[in-house]
């Protein structure tokens, strides 16, 4: 607590200390479109700006916008310049930003640019909210929740559940609003693990005796075979709010060929003793020393 | 100590870069103060949920500087923090860099872990415990760092560095001598990576490489917590009351990976794009523990009593993880894509394990004395699990205001397990081969008009084989999406979704029911008015049949939710007053129900343009309906936050 405040005092005199040293702000050259577009003052300030500033006068509007003598000549006619607006305005940001590797893809993956969904649904490039990074228009949350609030909704209602919005953690903490279908629209660990390992690191093993491995498949038990990551009703953000029945479920050798093993009779789950498989069984997410997750 | 020394090194570039400072894009604001928590009913349930607690805080810092002149060292820095000190959350992130020179990504982040369920490993709970007998009250630290030199340039030299580290007492377990036992815990895990690489681009070809070592080391400390040698069955095994007079053991981890991945990317004119990837991440562990204890035990594997056990274990494990993909994003013609991709990924495991315990003073069940007994238990596991994983979409923009998408996906898996018979706890069910072949079939359509939007999606899976039980041979999944937003100051949304699964093969009998719907309404009319409605349904309604362990006959596991989530906001902005007020209503029925209300309030008031104050109120009031524990679960927590508040 007293290593926590003293930190947290000394980020913020810092801060403040940083503050006081900055300057006034040199205005850009301003492009002829500033003579209407209050935004262009601001504009060398934005990443967009920055990435363009060795362009003379109005060509860094016009890197994204068209060149703009007509429409000025127009008096400002909006259908003579070239907006971002929907899925043909976001062909101009795929121009630069066409990011394309296995799980991402600006164009193809799951939010790839659509009339319903597109570029600026999400960002503002002139106009982004000031606490958001990446040019964001909103609060991320806000933004996921327009069109998953389902999601959203269970992560703020339940009662077991990782607190969205509270430090720094959204949606895009865990997924990647650029990936592609499927487990693309997660962000992997460096090494392709679940991005559950990205915080939850010393679960990543690898274990002599394994429970579950640590995939993104579910083609054979991962973190999603126990655990609701969008908030649960039940403790630990379980799928199931007893142990023993969430272990059961999976441990019987009702199916043939199926892999879990049948708990031996001494095990009389009608006792509370027994109901707690991980009373006994402490090493659930896999063990170094006890074949049987003892320990 | 650790904490002030990650802000340093964190907030030191920023520090650096101010005194270069000229043009201000994100303006500073800063939101500092302190959080009071008034809890009533059951704490320890609060600080496992929400564990908010009171202390200083740095509720939010913002601050940004978009077009620095003056040096050639830098042009643009950011730093944000969120919730940083009494947690249990918190963020530092830092954005820096010159355009064409460098550009360097930082964070920091906080978190507390806090445990104490009254239904997790509470043999007590029917006689009244609700305090858990695993419990852990600790605090994971973590940093990032990625540097990128000469941004935009053909050739990018990638340096990078993260760390984590996750610490603190617990209480857990042990299963030993017949009975178990109440242990104190206390961890330390430190995970340390180090990345360097190399991104470039050379005409229609770009690609990175990165190489990473990974280091994770692992610290447990045990010992018999106080007052529990009785254990934790009150009966005697054989005769013979267990009990447990002293326990300690420590262990140690060590994991090292290498891992390198690569990924380049080749354009085939304006149409056609190939990426190919590589990763390849190679773990080798190492695991020792130390154990002893005394007490008055009994062991089934020696057929003995014994009073003394001294325990050493030791095991290696090696993971072998590797993933290679092709894929083709094909630009067919405007508004319409196709990508098509193979990705094969192989995960290998191969683990040994020695344990190599003497067992002191024992005796047999008829009475003799045998002295100290010798066991060693050498084992040896492994597992491969290969996939070879097939999709192709198209998305085609329709004519007007449709788009359309479909996909078909297959997803083959050979999995063996081959386990040791130590592991075996009844024939059968622990190891062979497997495999399973998922084909996935997906499409969606969406429509807009005139700020109307309206989208359908729809997934079909169908597998040829389960691997474990609860795995689905037909899974459905259908989610329709509306919106309207005739103007800015109304927009009304809803989402409805329902996923089926069944495998209804001998013995498996699955069938589960998934119903998600939600809707919300937002009004502002004027400027200063702001007002939100949501309305939530959450359904699950999933069985499975199972074998009960004692008596070996058939039963059927039932799981059921229905949650129903209510929840109103308004925010009025009358500057210099600005007053958010949120209320939530959540109710489960079902398998295990329960009520939780939420409400939070916050208001901002200016005194200046430089200055401020801001005040939160949070209520988290939690009841648990039909519990045998009647309401000893229950809380009801208040926060209440008071800020000042600097933007200059």
């Amino acid at each position: 607590m007293v290593k926590r405040s003293i930190g947290l005092t000394g980020l913020v005199l810092l801060v403040l200390g940083v503050t006081g040293i900055g300057r006034t702000a040199l205005a850009a050259d301003a492009p002829s479109c500033g003579d209407c577009h209050e935004q262009s003052a601001s504009f060398p300030a934005n990443p967009h700006g920055r990435a363009a500033c060795e362009l003379p006068g109005d060509a860094a509007c016009a890197s994204c916008h068209g060149d703009g003598k007509a429409h000025m000549e127009a008096g400002g006619d909006k259908s003579l310049i070239r907006g971002l607006h929907g899925a043909k305005g976001a062909e101009t940001c795929l121009t630069c930003h066409d990011v394309t590797t296995e799980h991402t893809s600006f164009r193809d993956g799951v939010h790839g640019a659509s009339e319903t969904v597109n570029c600026l649904t999400c960002h503002s490039v002139h106009t982004p909210h000031a606490k958001e990074p990446n040019l964001l228009a909103k609060r991320q949350t806000e933004l996921c929740a327009s069109c998953h609030p389902g999601q959203t909704s269970s992560l703020r209602s339940k009662a077991y559940t990782h607190h969205l919005d509270r430090g720094g953690f959204t949606c895009a903490s865990c997924h990647d609003p650029h990936g592609r279908k499927g487990e693309g629209a997660l962000k992997l660990t460096r090494q392709g693990d679940t991005p559950c390992l990205t915080c939850h690191n010393e679960k990543k093993g690898p274990y002599v005796y394994e429970h579950v491995g640590p995939t993104t498949s579910a083609m054979i038990g991962g973190c999603l075979t126990c655990h609701e990551p969008h908030g649960s009703n039940n403790p630990k953000m379980l799928t199931r709010p007893r142990i023993d029945q969430l272990c059961l479920e999976c441990h019987s050798t009702l199916a043939a060929g199926a892999l879990g093993s049948q708990p031996p009779a001494s095990h009389n789950v009608s006792l509370p003793r027994w109901r707690n498989c991980t009373t006994c069984h402490v090493a659930v997410h896999g063990s170094n020393r006890s074949p049987k997750l003892l320990k | 100590m650790r904490t002030n020394r990650f802000l340093l090194a964190t907030l030191l570039p920023a520090l650096l870069v101010s005194g270069a400072a000229i043009a201000q894009d994100v303006p500073l604001d800063v939101e500092l103060g302190y959080r009071w928590s008034d809890v009533t009913g059951n704490d320890e349930m609060f600080k496992s949920q929400v564990n908010e607690r009171e202390g200083l805080q740095l509720r939010s810092l913002s601050y940004g500087l978009g077009d620095i002149r003056g040096t050639n060292a830098i042009d643009h820095f950011r730093i944000d923090a969120a919730d940083f000190g009494i947690g249990p959350n918190g963020l530092f992130r830092l954005e820096a860099g010159r355009t064409g020179y460098w550009k360097l990504n930082a964070s920091y982040r906080m978190t507390d872990f806090y445990s104490n369920l009254p239904t997790i490993a509470n043999p007590f709970l029917e006689k009244g415990s609700l305090d858990s007998q695993h419990s852990y009250d600790r605090t994971r630290t973590s940093v990032d760092v990625d540097l990128e030199l000469l941004p935009g340039k053909a050739v990018r030299p990638l340096v990078g560095f993260s760390y984590s580290r996750y610490a603190g007492p617990g209480l857990t377990t042990y299963h030993v001598g017949q009975d178990e036992f109440g242990l104190d815990q206390d961890l330390k895990e430190k995970d340390t990576e180090y990345r360097v690489g190399l991104a470039f681009d050379a005409g229609p070809f770009s690609g990175q490489v990165v190489q990473g070592w990974r280091s994770f080391k692992g610290e447990e400390t045990l010992k018999l917590s106080p007052g529990a040698g009785a254990g934790n069955n009150p009966g005697t095994i054989l005769g013979v009351p267990i009990t447990l007079t002293s326990l300690t053991r420590t262990s140690t981890t060590d994991i090292d990976t290498p891992a390198t991945s690569a990924v380049v990317t080749g354009k085939l004119g304006k149409a056609v794009r190939l990426t190919g990837t590589y990763v390849r991440a190679k773990a080798d562990g190492e695991d020792e523990s130390s154990e002893n204890l005394a007490g008055n035990l009994v062991s089934f594997d020696i057929l003995r009593y014994f009073k003394t056990l001294a325990e050493q274990t030791s095991g290696t494990s090696e993971a072998l993880y590797w993933r290679g993909s092709i894929r083709a994003d094909i630009h067919v013609s405007n508004g319409f894509d196709v990508t098509a991709g193979y990705t094969r990924r192989s995960r290998e495991l191969d683990g040994y394990g020695l344990v190599n315990d003497l067992y002191g003073s024992t005796t047999t069940f008829s009475g003799f004395n045998t002295g100290d007994v010798t066991t060693i238990l050498q084992s040896q596991t492994r597992m491969e699990r290969e996939e070879d994983i097939f999709d192709v979409r198209a998305s085609l923009k329709l004519a007007g205001p449709f788009s359309l998408r479909v996909g078909y996906a297959e997803n083959q898996a050979d999995i063996t397990v081959l386990n040791d018979p130590s592991e075996v706890v009844v024939p059968g069910g622990q190891g062979g081969v497997y495999d399973r072949k998922v084909r996935t079939l997906d499409g969606g359509l969406l429509f807009k008009l005139s700020g109307f939007s309206l989208g359908v999606d729809y997934v079909n899976q169908d597998a040829d084989n389960a691997v474990m039980r609860t795995d689905f041979l037909d899974r459905e999944r259908i989610r329709l999406r509306g919106a309207w937003e005739p103007a800015k100051w109304f927009r009304i949304g809803a989402t409805a979704e329902e996923i089926d699964t069944e495998n209804d093969g001998a013995g498996y009998g699955l069938d589960g029911k998934v119903k998600t719907y939600a809707g919300d309404l937002e009004l502002g009319p004027w400027s200063w008015l702001r007002v939100r409605f949501g309305m939530g349904r959450f359904e699950a309604d999933n069985s499975i049949p199972y074998r009960v362990p004692q008596t070996f006959q058939t039963a059927t596991s039932i799981y059921t939710e229905t949650g129903d989530s209510m929840e109103g906001g308004i925010t009025l902005n009358l500057k210099p007053f600005t007053v958010e007020a949120l209320l939530r209503h959540f109710e489960n029925e079902g398998s295990f129900p329960y009520e939780l209300d939420r409400a939070r309030v916050r208001a901002d008031l200016e005194f200046s343009k430089l200055v401020g104050i801001a005040a939160e109120w949070d209520l988290d009031d939690y009841t648990e309906k039909n519990r045998s524990y009647g309401s000893g679960a229950d809380y009801r927590a208040s926060r209440y936050g008071l800020y000042l508040r600097i933007h200059p």
